[in-house]
């Protein structure tokens, strides 16, 4: 039942995924990727497509392998980075940039040009250049579509430049003209989240301007035990969404170098600048709008989920009728058996608790061939009480068959609502997963809670060999702890994995 | 499967700065699986106690929140008789930003507050709200009894 509606989502998305891995080929973007890292290893529901598209239109931060450990200078560049053959005035403009901007795809004579502007850079902290800065920004973004006729103006314009530095600066940054490698990966930025550290550009919450990498971010999501909207995990502002900064923007430039001069000239106000989230230098007063459309939420990257969602509760609602169903079911055929009874007027000690219904077919049978003369008083009585007694005979087997089915299931009945209350109340069973929640017959529910309760205490036996029931002053587990062992195999395969 | 950098960044920090009155050790053969200890916070009916928890980080860790359990018996309204805390950072209110620190801190301010309008030991909460006096004397009594 449950399986089935979990079987047809992973179809769903199997399918969706081959439909479109096709045409996948990853690109590098700004020393990043479009593929994650695999820090997180549960088959993904969110649409890796629309991941990709917006880290694309630089709506999202690339994929970066995160880095374990902090350093300042992730990628030390060696000495061909900054070339001394070159001389550059030192009242150099930042036309260069714009040259630099398509270097990539220009084999001549640009190489150096890039070495040039990233000597000329150093030197760029000082206001008037900054501001200078600003307008060859603007307007590399506006002539980026022509950069063929760019770069051949640049390059007649400037001098000769010898073929290897060439070389070497190609070699350097062959993604990223605005910066060097080591340049890029510089003073990288912890995620919060999953403790790697990545490099600058990486995604702010629009709530509270906190970091998080990608791969963290497209993690959260909404789920079918808790469907409203995302929170941030930060602050817990409800519809969860980030902002990011593209490093090829004015905006970040302007920043980086801000950080990375402070950072270099040990200046006091480095950390706060650096908690100054996603801007540094003019720290972000108001929390951004969910609607805004800047922000890339959880709903974005995830949005068949409603859809999805509606068909688990749709099928939930079956599910639920079918019980129904199936309790009327039950009880309609108890009360007729109980009417049968009845008519046949069995001896009271056979209608007691006991019987099982299942058990009245036979009684049943047996009073048939009993005796004739029953029925012949049966019908009598009958007669004489007419319809009133009819009625009171249809109750009096209705209450009779359930408090028959009560008795029945009487243990179980309790006991499940029991582990059911103690589902909702307790942390045991965190989170029922998909598959979980959709087997929701109340038997399932229970041994889910018990998987849970019996993987704690499998693992504490398996590693330490030590009983916590014979411990004293531990708690009693003996009833969890026997079904562990029932289940000692199947749990031992799981948690040694 | 190798364990997240995550996990093992939080463990050594752990290690490096223990919180008071907080302890967490791992298994040395499951990185996942923790001992814990919690002393019982000063003025409250669980002072002087130590109190024993399991704690065990699920694959979905830090996306979904640590399985936490008290392993001495202890007499609280939010914590039932099989140990299992009634906490909403443990359940709908996880956020991956919260660490293993961060649980067992809230656990200890549990200790300090308990709150029996939100009850998981409905008899305890009960107690608590009509006969406090008689349910901090029992508090302190399975302490010294179960948590020494
Ligand atoms: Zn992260
Ligand atoms: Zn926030």
């Amino acid at each position: 039942m449950g399986n089935s509606n979990t079987k047809r989502s992973d179809d769903y998305s199997s399918h969706s995924r081959r439909k479109k891995s096709k045409e996948f080929i990853d690109q590098r973007i700004n020393y990043g990727s479009l593929v994650t890292h695999g820090i997180y290893t549960a088959q993904p529901e969110y649409d890796i497509d629309v991941v990709r598209e917006f880290i694309l239109k630089k709506k999202l931060s690339p994929f970066y392998k995160g880095m374990e450990d902090y350093s300042d200078n992730p990628f030390p560049s060696s000495a061909t980075s900054t070339p001394d053959n070159l001389t550059i005035p030192s009242t150099q403009p930042y036309e260069p940039t714009l040259s630099i901007a398509s270097s990539t795809e220009n084999n001549d004579d640009t190489g150096s040009q890039c070495s040039k502007t990233r000597v000329s850079r150093k030197g760029s902290l000082d206001s008037s250049r900054r501001r200078s800065r600003h307008s060859s920004f603007s307007s590399m973004k506006n002539r980026r579509g022509s950069y063929k006729s760019d770069v051949d103006d640049a390059s007649t314009s400037s001098s000769p430049i010898t073929p290897d530095s060439h070389q070497n600066s190609l070699k350097v940054e062959p993604e990223h003209p605005l910066y060097s490698k080591e340049e890029f990966f510089k003073y990288p930025i912890e995620c919060p989240i999953c403790f790697l550290y990545y490099p600058r550009n990486i995604n702010y919450t629009r709530c509270c301007d906190q970091p998080i990498c990608t791969e963290c971010f497209i993690q959260i999501k909404r789920t079918f035990q808790n469907p409203e909207p995302t929170c941030c995990p930060y602050c817990v502002q409800s519809n969860f969404g980030v902002t990011y900064l593209s490093p090829d923007s004015e905006e970040y430039y302007e920043q980086y170098n801000i950080l990375v001069k402070s950072k270099e000239e040990h200046d006091p106000e480095y950390e706060k600048l650096l908690s100054q989230g996603s801007t540094p230098g003019k720290k972000r007063k108001n929390s951004i709008s969910y609607t805004d459309p800047h922000i890339v939420s959880t709903d974005d990257i995830y949005p068949g989920w409603m859809l999805k969602y509606e068909q688990h509760q749709r099928e939930q609602q079956r599910l639920e009728a079918m019980r129904v169903r199936n309790f009327n079911v039950q009880v309609n055929n108890n009360a007729a058996l109980a009417l049968l009874d009845a008519f046949f007027q069995l001896p009271i000690e056979n209608q007691n608790s006991h019987s099982h219904s299942r058990s009245h077919p036979h009684s049943h049978s047996h009073s048939n061939t009993n005796s004739s003369s029953n029925r012949q008083h049966r019908n009598h009585t009958l007669q004489t009480f007419g319809n009133d007694l009819e009625e009171l005979m249809l109750l009096e087997a209705i209450r009779r068959s359930l408090a028959d089915e009560n008795n029945n299931n009487n243990n179980n009945q309790s006991e499940e609502q029991g582990n059911l209350n103690a589902i909702e109340e307790s942390n045991e069973v965190v989170v029922l997963n998909d598959d979980e929640h959709d087997n929701t017959s109340n038997i399932s529910i229970r041994n889910e809670l018990e998987e849970a309760t019996e993987h704690i205490i499998n693992l504490n036996l398996s590693s330490s060999n030590e009983d916590h029931t014979t411990v004293e002053n531990t708690i009693d587990n003996a009833t969890t702890t026997t079904s562990a062992t029932n289940n000692n195999n199947n749990n031992n395969n799981t948690s040694t994995q | 499967m190798a364990l997240p950098k995550r996990i093992i960044k939080e463990t050594e920090r752990l290690m490096a700065e223990p919180t008071p009155g907080i302890s967490a050790v791992p298994h040395e053969d499951n990185l996942r699986y923790f001992d814990v200890e919690i002393s019982g916070p000063d003025s409250s009916p669980y002072e002087g106690g130590k109190f024993k928890l399991e704690l065990f980080l699920p694959e979905e860790y830090p996306m979904s929140p640590p399985k936490v359990r008290f392993l001495t018996k202890i007499y609280h309204p939010n914590i039932d008789k099989l140990g299992r805390i009634c906490l909403d950072i443990l359940k709908d209110k996880w956020s991956p930003a919260h660490q293993i620190r961060t649980v067992l801190l809230s656990i200890q301010v549990l200790l300090s507050d308990p709150n029996p309008d939100d009850p998981l030991a409905n008899d305890v909460a009960q107690e608590w709200k009509t006969n406090k006096e008689q349910a901090i004397a029992t508090a302190k009594e399975w302490t010294q009894k179960y948590a020494k």
